[in-house]
């Protein structure tokens, strides 16, 4: 909980979504937000590609549908 | 902008932005935001400013504007970063994107597409590969560049058209980029009409469509493209995926230019700026280091200062003014304004002038008063966080631009600002400066002469009125968006609307120009009349404040009547209508013999006044020379 990657992820996810960082947790999903909808995972990806100056593929985007599962992608992209 | 940086330089700014938050005015969290964006625009950075700007309360919007955007490709992403690149300048963007790849609908149907009252503003987003996708893709063997371009103009012309009938509002259309890789390579220059040609032909004729049509503006997609760098623009695999072509620093690149081109179309514009001058015109303090001991020059740090004067000079070309307020010494500050050979801007560049130890804030307003501006009309650049606070404090109405750090030549907050864009010139807004400067003289000459009618006299004004035509239209539309003191009833006409008044019979546009002694001031006058019920009625009726209170309302009206008494009418009929602005003609129709009718079928708030053309007579007054002159509506 106090890597510091986790928070940055957490805030991009929420800046999106228009949410306080503190409303979500791993297991937030589509399911458990509402503004979480297509147009909105399309923004997380981009926001996430431009804070990190990574680059995201259309085929991740099924394996970024949680708090969780984004940031162990992020991580992967990341450089070591 | 550079890349995957983003966190270790735009941390400790978020960081002051959310201790500010909480402790400071909202327009000082604001200023934090807008040097955010501009320091590191982007999707991520959008998401950041989006959400705090929401928490600021009190804040009071230029504009809301009601933007429809048609488009032939996925600009959902590029959403956000739009609304933040106008949320920063207090503008609030009320965004709907319609279908996708149905922008021609949009445009054509009268019945599904964008209607009449939707929209101030329609963006019309194309790419080359969506609307010519022979000029993109690898070319076909009877492939005729020809009737590619002539289709595509055709095409857009008749959106244009259809959409015209039905709407005032105006449209930004994207002109196509070139090719990234011409299929023919290096010899597509060499062809009798390449890719390359074909695509810079297509945008010829989208320029002269927009001269066609009123209120229509062209995007120079292609030049934003270059600006980022055609090999970094596009993100291929999201275009096939999901047909969004955007990598993240071109969603900023086209955000932060659509502000650019939608501001000045809706008028979101500032027309003056006051500069401080130790540190903003120049390194240093002149009062401690002398006349040679500031930093100006051509090279090391002196070289940002020059080039930040240098945009002050694009600006003043633009038609914004300049003026100064600095707490200084005149003495000192005159002998590098004058003498200082590596100054750009000197003393005669200024329209107003405020030199001394006053308050800024009193220094800004009495600046207003002089150059006949309303405050929120002024931006204010100083590197004094103090002096910035206050004026922030005292003036929320003023733009105040922070200059945090020195300089450079590359990087300072003038650069792309969107309230400086003009998007067209008239030469009205080419000459305005030297009109400030002129009225100076005019002021000088009033102090040194004893009655106001000797000193109107010594004037030798000249009033030209006429009939508007097209040429005119431009003008007309643009006085009677900005015009806010002297104007009855400030009803805002895009230029579609003054065209259609042209068109009609029953509606007659008339413009005033005015000259003296001192110089020209161009066309400075609107009255519109219209015959719709019969009875001649002053729909609108204003006047530039650079011409206010020397009779020049009465010439004008003096026409109207005649022209009316003429086409043997009894009455004229005169509306006022109040503004927050515009007290200057509250009078104005009492004063010349209208009577307040007892008519209620108006609007409420609409003061309908009558004229008795039998009985009045109307003179202009005599320091005027009235010139009328028949030209031709049609």
């Amino acid at each position: 909980v106090n890597d510091p990657l986790i928070h940055r992820v957490m805030d991009v996810v929420a800046n999106v979504l228009g949410t306080d960082p503190s409303d979500l947790h791993a297991a937030s999903s589509p399911d458990t937000v509402e503004a979480w909808d297509s147009f909105a995972q399309l923004n997380i990806m981009v926001a996430l590609e431009d804070e990190f100056g990574v680059v995201l593929d259309p085929e991740d985007s099924p394996s970024m549908l949680t708090v969780a599962s984004i940031v162990d992608v992020v991580r992967s992209r990341l450089p070591q | 902008m550079t890349e995957a940086t983003g966190d270790a330089d735009t941390a400790p700014l978020r960081s002051a932005i959310e201790a500010s938050l909480d402790a400071d005015g909202a327009l000082s969290t604001l200023g934090l935001l807008e040097r955010l964006w501009r320091g590191r625009p982007g999707p991520s950075t959008a998401g950041f400013v989006l959400t705090r700007a929401q928490r600021l309360t009190g804040i009071v919007p230029r504009r809301t504007v009601k933007l429809a955007i048609a488009r032939s490709f996925t600009v959902e992403p590029v959403i956000p970063l739009l609304r933040a690149a106008a949320v920063v300048h207090r503008v609030e963007l009320d965004v709907v994107v319609r279908g996708f790849g149905t922008y021609a609908q949009d445009l054509l149907d009268p019945v599904g597409g964008i209607g009449g009252d939707d929209a101030d503003v329609v963006i019309v987003a194309l790419q080359t590969r969506d609307v010519a996708p022979e000029l993109w893709a690898s070319m076909s063997d009877d492939a005729d560049y020809r009737r590619v371009c002539d289709r595509v103009v055709t095409e857009v012309g008749a959106m244009l058209s259809a959409f015209r009938k039905r709407s005032g509002a105006h449209v930004l259309v994207h002109a196509l980029e070139e090719p990234v890789r011409p299929a023919l390579g290096g010899a597509d220059a060499h062809d009798e009409l390449g890719q390359v040609d074909a695509v810079r032909a297509i945008n010829a004729g989208l320029r002269e469509l927009a001269r066609e049509h009123s209120a229509v503006h062209i995007l120079d997609y292609d030049r934003i493209v270059a600006d980022v760098g055609r090999s970094r623009w596009y993100d291929e695999a999201k275009w096939g995926a999901m047909r969004m072509s955007l990598r993240p620093e071109a969603m900023a690149a086209l955000a932060n230019a659509w502000v650019r081109h939608l501001f000045p179309m809706l008028g979101v514009s500032a027309k003056a700026i006051v500069v401080d001058l130790d540190n903003t015109l120049w390194g240093g303090v002149v009062g401690e280091a002398g006349p040679t001991g500031i930093l100006l020059g051509e090279t090391g740090s002196g070289a940002g200062f020059r080039a930040l004067q240098r945009s002050l000079l694009d600006l003043r070309s633009r038609g914004v003014l300049l003026a100064v307020c600095s707490k200084n010494n005149l003495d000192d500050a005159m002998q590098v304004l004058s003498d200082h050979p590596s100054m750009l801007i000197r003393p005669h560049h200024f329209a107003a002038t405020r030199i001394n130890w006053d308050n800024k804030a009193d220094n800004i307003r009495s600046i207003a008063a002089e150059l006949n501006i309303g405050l929120d009309a002024v931006a204010f650049l100083d590197d004094n966080p103090a002096e910035c606070e206050l004026i922030r404090q005292e003036l929320p109405a003023v733009t105040v631009i922070e200059l945090d750090r020195p300089p450079t030549v590359g990087a300072h907050p003038l650069l792309d600002h969107p309230l400086f864009e003009r998007l067209a010139l008239s030469a009205e807004d080419r000459r305005r400066n030297e009109m400030y400067a002129e009225q100076r003289e005019r002021k000088e000459l009033e102090a040194s002469v004893g009655s106001l009618d000797d000193y109107l006299a010594s004037l030798g004004t000249v009033v030209e009125v006429s009939l508007a035509t097209v040429s005119d239209v431009p003008r007309v539309a643009q006085l009677t968006q900005k015009t806010n003191q002297f104007n009855l009833t400030t009803r805002r006409y895009t230029e579609a609307d003054i065209e259609q008044m042209l068109a009609s019979e029953d509606v007659s546009v008339y413009c005033a120009r005015a000259a003296d002694r001192f110089g020209d001031h161009g066309l400075i006058g609107v009255a519109i009349v219209s015959r719709r019920t019969g009875t001649p009625e002053i729909d609108s009726f204003l006047l530039s404040c650079r011409v206010i209170g020397r009779g020049v309302e009465t010439a004008v009206l003096t026409v109207i009547a005649e022209d009316c008494r003429a086409a043997e009418s009894a009455q004229l009929i005169g509306c006022f209508i109040p503004s927050a602005k515009n007290a200057p003609a509250v009078s104005f129709l009492p004063d010349h013999g209208f009577v307040l009718s007892a008519d209620e079928s108006g609007l409420e708030n609409e003061h309908r006044h009558v004229l008795d053309l039998t009985e009045a007579r109307l003179t202009a007054p005599p320091w005027i020379t009235l010139r009328t002159s028949s030209r031709s509506n049609r």
